[in-house]
């Protein structure tokens, strides 16, 4: 029944946006939506309602004290006044690790853990759990709102795959890289004559078929207006090159006049790329970079 | 008709352990015209306060959010279930879980033949289900979907990032 598709692992290390960025684009990607939600209490001006859809709900796995696991489900606001109420003993610190993304439309998913600690106000003493939190978001009227989270607490007998987290997801993409280079060698054709050299990287002017994005006109448009990218010179924006490759699969070439943070939005940004329909040049799929300005 | 449907969603208790089993029986009872049959299936299925979210995306890249209970769900579509009959066939399946939860991803294509003129729609979905295992069995806790862009192949919903969080 289960048919594999394209699956691909891609590490991006700095996904936590400074805090005024999320007021200014709040919750104008599931990303940022999801950061808002665990960095809650950094955030003064939000509250839990209004990261959430109308009906969203909250459903948590809890074990009695047979060791029978007990459904716990919360609206936002009983969620939000549980998290107040813990919060007058302990500070809560709720830090996402490793994240599995998926995102079609205005439908995306998160799968992730999140390590929850508890310190004591008043002994400092310190609870460390880790929880595996699966969120459900969908977009309504322009804003990303969580529609649905699931939260079940690790159990000492059964921990968390080792791969949910840094270290293991690390190991899951050497493993992938590895897989790839054996069973996706490429190997020319002999004696196939043609100009096309692999180690070119054409401008788009200079190529038969320039790369182009796929699907409508307004998922690339919602894809930069999501990360405030443009394609032609603007004030106010700085550029950057991304490299279209043989295969489709973008890639980041050139930043060195974005700031750190910008650096950050545009490996989101490229990230975020479906697989383009590559450019063309002697009959032959070529690489091609593309420049783009980007927000300061 | 109704004691058949009944007895057959019954039958399907014992596979409801396996999470193949609750999703087979749940376009089992979504696949079922007669409504007292489709609430009783819905019922099994779902936990109590079990939700159904739908979006509808638009050529315009606009959206229609639908929100609500599975029971608010069996409520609104009596009308669709009187004009058509429903044919689910999931085309590809994928899952992550742990423990007492699973949130699996299913691509389905969603056949509606129109009882009048017995004409069929086709439409391809992306299909969020949030499982729980409770007694001894999984139980839908929360379930959306999404249908198919012009443009862009709904089988790249369940194309995935893994994403290392990292705090400033």
């Amino acid at each position: 029944m289960t048919q594999k598709l394209t699956y691909r692992i891609i590490m991006l290390l700095a996904i936590h946006f400074a805090s005024v960025s999320l007021k200014l684009k709040a919750q104008s990607s599931p990303i940022i939506a999801y950061d808002l939600f665990y960095n809650l209490y950094e955030e003064d001006d939000q509250n839990v309602e209004s990261l959430f859809t109308k009906t969203g709900r909250i459903t948590n796995v809890i074990y009695d004290t047979l060791g029978v696991p007990q459904l716990m489900t919360f609206t936002p606001t009983e969620y939000g006044n549980q998290l107040e109420k813990i919060s007058s003993n302990y500070w809560i610190e709720r830090t996402p690790q490793v994240l599995i993304y998926r995102n079609y439309g205005s439908a995306a998913r998160i799968y992730s853990t999140v390590s929850v600690k508890l310190i004591d106000r008043n002994t400092r003493e310190t609870l460390l759990n880790n929880t595996i939190q699966s969120v459900q978001l969908v977009k309504i009227k322009g804003q990303w709102k969580i529609n649905h989270l699931s939260i079940q607490s690790e159990h000492p007998s059964y921990p968390i795959p080792e791969e949910m987290f840094p270290e293991g997801a690390l190991n899951i993409a050497e493993e992938t890289e590895n897989k790839n280079d054996t069973d996706f060698e490429v190997r020319p054709i002999p004696d196939f004559n043609t100009e096309y050299d692999p180690n070119i990287v054409y401008q788009a002017n200079e190529v038969d078929e320039p790369p182009v994005y796929p699907g409508s006109m307004a998922v690339y448009s919602d894809l930069l207006e999501t990360y405030d990218v443009v394609t032609t010179p603007t004030p106010g924006y700085t550029p950057f090159l991304i490299t279209i490759n043989e295969d489709g699969q973008a890639e980041l070439t050139y930043v060195h006049d974005l700031s750190g943070f910008q650096i950050s939005r545009a490996e989101s940004f490229v990230r975020s790329m479906m697989i383009w329909y590559p450019a063309i040049k002697y009959a032959a799929s070529v690489k091609c970079k593309l420049v783009m300005y980007i927000r300061e | 008709m109704f004691l058949l449907s009944t007895c057959q969603l019954v039958a399907q208790d014992t596979n409801l352990r396996s999470i193949g089993g609750i999703l087979d029986a749940y376009f089992t009872a979504a696949e079922t015209t007669d409504s007292l049959a489709r609430a009783t299936g819905f019922q099994n299925l779902f936990t109590e306060n079990g939700s159904i979210t739908s979006v509808v995306m638009n050529y315009d890249g606009t959206n229609r959010v639908r929100e609500g209970s599975w029971q608010t769900y069996l409520e609104k579509t009596g009308q669709y279930y009187r004009r058509f009959t429903p044919d689910f066939v999931e085309i590809s399946r994928e899952m992550e879980y742990y423990l007492e939860i699973a949130s699996v991803h299913c691509i389905v294509a969603q056949y509606s033949k129109q009882n009048m003129t017995s004409k069929q729609y086709k439409e391809e979905h992306w299909m969020q289900f949030d499982l729980v295992y409770l007694n001894e069995r999984w139980y839908i806790d929360n379930l959306l979907w999404i249908n198919e862009m012009p443009g862009v192949q709904i089988q790249n919903a369940l194309i995935t990032d893994t994403l290392i969080y990292s705090p400033e």
